[in-house]
Formats: C-alpha cells, sequence, structure tokens
C-alpha cells in the first residue's frame, strides 16, 4: 500500500518534470514567464524556509541577499564589463559573506528581536544603496545590459536557468534536511537551549543556515536583475518581498523541502487569477489570506490536505498548536 | 583507596540579583562513582547542574572536569567534552519523532557519528533500554510525561558521556518505572559511567547513590554516605523542620 503510493509520487514527480523540461515548446511566453517567476519565487522561498521554516529564525531581512546579489551581477555587468556567469557566481559569494558579516550580530537575538533587527539591517542597506549614486546609480537605479537574442529565446533562456538552479537548489535543501546539518537546524528550532545541552554549536548553526539562505536568495536576486535589466534599491530590497515569502511559506508547509514550491504555485496562481480582476484590492486580499493561513492552516495547505481537509482536523490542528 | 578525581567544583556561586541560588559549594565526582544531589525546593540543585553544564554561567567559582578547567564553557563544549545532561522540565525537541529526537544525542556530544544510519541505530538501543520500543516513530508531542523522562535519559544516552547529570529523570513516574529506571541508570554506571543524580524520590536516591550531598539555600550543608545522611540533624532539619529535627533527637537519644 504505502509502496504503490511511493510509486505513484515517482511517477506524478517524473511527469511533472518532463513536463517542466519541454515547457517551452508546449505553451506561449506568458505561461513561461509566469512559470520562470514561480520558480525564482520557489528559490527565494527555500531560502527563506531554510533559515525561517527549518531553524526557526523569522528573517525579515532577507532582501539584504536579494538586493545585494541583483547590485552584484548589475554592478559587474555594467561597470566591469563582466559577463553574466561569472558575476553569478560573484553573487552567491556575496550573499555568503553578507549572511555570515550580518548574522554573527543577529543571530545572537531570538524570536521577535532577531525578526525586526534584519529587518532594520535590510532598511539600514536599502538607505545606503540609495545613496552610493556613484556605484550603482542610487535612488536613480542600474541598467544592466539586455541579453543578445530575440525575446522568446531570452525567455526560454532565464526559464531553463532557474529550472535548473531550482532543481539544485531543491536536491540541496533535499539532502540537507536529511543530515547532520538539517538535525541540527531543526534541533535548534524546537528547543536551542536544548540543542546547545545536546553538543550543537548553535551560533554556527544558525550562521551557516542564514549563509545558505544567502546564497540560494543572491543569486535569485542576480537572475531576477538580468531578467528585468533594471533594478533599484526601492524594489529589490522592499519589504513586501519578504512579506510575499513569508506567504508562501506558509501556504506551502514551512520546514519542507516541497513546500516553498507548491507554496509558490499556489500564491502564484492566486495572483494571476484575483489580483489580475482586483487591481486596487489586491494588497487587502493578500492580508486577508495571511489572516486566513495563520488561523486555520498553520502547517501549510499541503499538510492539511495530506491529513484530509476536515473541519475537525484542522480544528485540533489550532488547539494544538496553542497549547 | 586511590580514587581518580573526574569533577571539580570550588566555591561555585550562582546569584540572581539579591538571591543567592548557590553560594561557595564545594564538590568533588570520582570516576566511577554515583553521587546523589538532595536538597528542599529551591535548594539549588538544578542551579549547581545548569552552572556546570554552562546552560547558566556562573557568578563566581570555578569548576575543573579532570585537569581542564570548564568555568563559563558554552554548554555544546562541555558536551563536547563528555558530560551530557538531562532536563528536570524536559526539553525534546517537537516535530521530530522519538527516534530523531535520541539520534540529535548522537549525531552531536563526545563522539559525533558522522553517519546517519549509525545514529539511528544507537538512538534505536537506547531507546529500547529505557523501554520505549514501539514508540520510534511517534512525534514526541503524544509521548505522556512518563515516556518523555525516559526520552531524555534515551537522548543523553546516546552521547556516551564520561559523566552524566540527571536532573529528577525519576519524577512522575510509577514505582515500577521508577525501579526500571534504577536499574537502567545502575546499568550505566557499572559501564563506566559517572553519574551526579538530583532526585527527589527518596527511596531511589538512597538506594543508587554512593555519596550524597545535601543543598540548602544555596549552600552545602552535609556530604555523606546515605546512612549518614538520613541521621544527620541540619538534613532533617532542613527538610522537616527545627521542631521535627529535635524531636527525632530526643527519640533517638531515649531509644540508645
Amino acid at each position: 500500500m504505502i509502496k504503490l503510493q511511493n510509486m505513484t509520487y515517482k511517477i506524478i514527480f517524473l511527469v511533472a518534470l518532463l513536463v517542466c523540461a519541454f515547457f517551452p515548446y508546449l505553451v506561449s511566453g506568458f505561461w513561461i514567464r509566469l512559470l520562470t517567476s514561480i520558480f525564482l519565487y520557489a528559490i527565494l522561498a527555500q531560502g527563506l524556509n531554510i533559515i525561517a521554516g527549518f531553524t526557526g529564525y523569522a528573517s525579515f531581512g532577507n532582501m539584504i541577499f536579494f538586493g545585494l546579489g541583483g547590485y552584484t551581477v548589475g554592478i559587474l555587468m555594467a561597470k566591469a564589463g563582466i559577463s553574466f556567469f561569472p558575476s553569478l557566481v560573484a553573487a552567491g559569494v556575496v550573499g555568503i559573506i553578507a549572511a555570515v558579516l550580518v548574522g554573527m550580530p543577529l543571530l545572537r537575538l531570538k524570536g521577535h528581536y532577531f525578526a525586526l533587527a534584519s529587518l532594520g539591517a535590510a532598511e539600514a542597506l536599502r538607505q545606503i544603496m540609495d545613496n552610493l549614486t556613484g556605484l550603482c546609480g542610487g535612488a536613480m537605479g542600474l541598467t544592466l545590459p539586455q541579453m543578445a537574442g530575440k525575446p522568446a529565446q531570452v525567455n526560454q533562456s532565464f526559464y531553463y536557468l532557474t529550472f535548473l538552479l531550482l532543481l539544485i537548489f531543491f536536491t540541496a535543501t533535499y539532502y540537507i534536511s536529511k543530515n547532520r546539518l538539517g538535525y541540527a537546524l531543526k534541533a535548534i528550532k524546537a528547543n536551542e537551549e536544548a540543542a546547545d545541552a545536546m553538543g550543537i554549536h548553535t551560533t554556527l548553526y544558525k550562521i551557516i543556515a542564514w549563509a545558505i539562505s544567502g546564497i540560494f536568495t543572491a543569486i535569485a536576486g542576480g537572475i531576477h536583475a538580468y531578467w528585468f535589466t533594471f533594478i533599484e534599491p526601492a524594489t529589490v530590497f522592499d519589504v513586501m518581498i519578504v512579506v510575499k515569502l513569508f506567504v508562501i511559506l506558509l501556504l506551502g508547509g514551512a520546514g519542507t523541502v516541497m513546500g516553498p514550491l507548491y507554496g509558490a504555485f499556489i500564491f502564484e496562481g492566486i495572483s494571476e487569477i484575483v489580483w489580475s480582476r482586483f487591481l486596487n484590492l489586491h494588497m487587502g486580499i493578500l492580508g486577508i489570506i495571511v489572516i486566513l493561513i495563520v488561523f486555520f492552516i498553520p502547517n501549510g495547505l499541503i499538510d492539511t490536505v495530506r491529513r484530509g481537509f476536515r473541519l475537525k482536523t484542522i480544528l485540533d490542528t489550532i488547539r494544538e498548536e496553542k497549547v | 583507596m586511590n580514587r581518580e578525581l573526574i569533577l571539580k567544583g570550588t566555591n561555585v556561586s550562582k546569584h540572581f540579583g539579591a538571591l543567592k541560588a548557590l553560594e561557595d559549594v564545594d564538590f568533588e565526582l570520582y570516576r566511577g562513582e554515583i553521587l546523589g544531589i538532595i536538597g528542599p525546593n529551591g535548594a539549588g540543585k538544578t542551579t549547581l547542574l545548569s552552572v556546570i553544564n554552562g546552560t547558566l554561567s556562573i557568578t563566581h567559582g570555578r569548576i575543573f572536569f579532570k585537569e581542564r578547567e570548564i568555568t563559563g564553557l558554552r554548554p555544546f563544549r562541555v558536551a563536547e567534552l563528555g558530560i551530557s545532561r538531562t532536563f528536570q522540565i524536559v526539553k525534546p525537541f517537537p516535530g521530530m519523532t522519538t527516534l530523531e529526537n535520541a539520534a540529535i544525542g548522537a549525531l552531536f556530544g563526545k563522539a559525533p557519528e558522522k553517519k546517519m544510519s549509525r545514529a539511528m541505530e544507537k538512538a534505536r538501543e537506547m531507546i529500547g533500554k529505557v523501554a520505549l520500543k514501539g514508540k520510534e516513530n511517534i512525534l514526541v508531542e503524544r509521548l505522556n510525561v512518563s515516556e518523555r523522562k525516559r526520552l531524555e535519559l534515551a537522548r543523553a544516552l546516546t552521547q556516551d558521556p564520561e559523566i552524566l547529570l540527571l536532573d529528577e529523570v525519576m519524577a512522575g513516574l510509577t514505582p515500577r518505572e521508577i525501579e526500571d529506571i534504577m536499574a537502567v541508570i545502575q546499568e550505566v554506571n557499572r559501564g563506566g559511567t559517572t553519574i551526579m543524580v538530583i532526585e527527589h524520590v527518596m527511596k531511589a536516591i538512597m538506594g543508587i547513590s554512593s555519596r550524597i550531598i545535601v543543598l540548602h539555600h544555596g549552600q552545602k550543608i552535609a556530604e555523606g554516605t546515605p546512612n549518614e545522611i538520613t541521621e544527620n540533624r541540619q538534613v532533617i532539619a532542613a527538610y522537616l523542620g527545627e521542631r521535627y529535627s529535635k524531636r527525632f533527637e530526643e527519640v533517638s537519644r531515649a531509644g540508645n
């Protein structure tokens, strides 16, 4: 019975993989762009998942890495004339360095204090970038060179690049979750004091977690910058990015490997279907979704569906969470 | 008898503001023994364990593990040196199964197991030892108090520590379960692990300890074998009040 289910999952997974691989040959540009954007959000959400979902540190400052990744690629390509892929690797390195530097002081804080401090750090960085006019255009933004080729080809390239990185990052997350590192992170989330007493160097592991989060997020930021060919501090350091990512995580299930992908699909689906019709109200709808999730399905939509979508199960979950 | 001193504390003190939870406590732990710590509620027993393993910072005093000073070391360093503890108010890792909880012990600490499969194997063995077999794949949230207490012990045991600090692992257990846990503790001790144990269950602590330290209001008021302790006037006064201890003396004098 269980084996059969496992088989079914594997088959569904393989079919989904094949569909994604040949997707650009099946549909129009709009859908390719939408899926690229879903993948990008899934990568960003996975980055947040590592630190917030697995380790339990609600980082409201992950835009730091998104923005720095974008600016690393932007500055290297526009000002130094370096090509895209080396710039993207540099963005990943910058992500790690930033996570370690900001993490060393900030990850000593707990709970709300860390969330607020990380948000503050991102805001401070935005102000700095706003004023670095010489290097990165300041508040006016920075224009990147465009990828050569026809628009359709360009779209396809970005699609495959994001898809490949999605596969790599999600596989990496899967291995982390099954290994010593993942157990350390989960233990820190569950009870940091006990984790420490069990011999887990909590500060070190938290910094490692944020560094991984930093790589994922910075690389996604780099792709985003090259894809949109223009970045400015106000958009890449926007707190709404991280709010969206938290909604995605909550929808898909925080602390699970596949949660960010499911969440990104559901979220972008909702935004495409509903928000295009309620242009002025979309922020309000986002707020309502967050409240509904936190109230009724704190473990995420996927977990709730898996447990059987019954009112009683949902109510039980709520009660347990509150105990 | 030539006994090796494995853990030693001098003038160990812990103040919380004006409250002196521990004041100038000296203690020695010899390799292979079971040292019991008793005392009324609020005597400073748990504080003493927390200061040893680094969960709480020390106000003053020094602690040595063999030759090495461990005063002020972070808990994970103390665990890596080979001193593991359990918590009185159990601290399991919710969201994980019983097996995963115990495996964390094996994956970190003195001799960290790098291979997942071997860590799981070790965890399974210790879970069996504390009679939790069959509960491996249950989320810890679903365990009852007694099971959580035993898991706490199993998690510390997977670390194969040189010194095991036990904080009331028997509280809330049935007499039968207490006997089982006592047997496990003695077996671990025979295997070469030195143990420091806090316990309120007198029958248990008197039965397994080779020596006992009595704390009262943060100070050491007595130290000796279980028999010496049960007849110590100060200890009786601390537990049952001055009046009772006087009467006890009168009665025992009359008896003599």
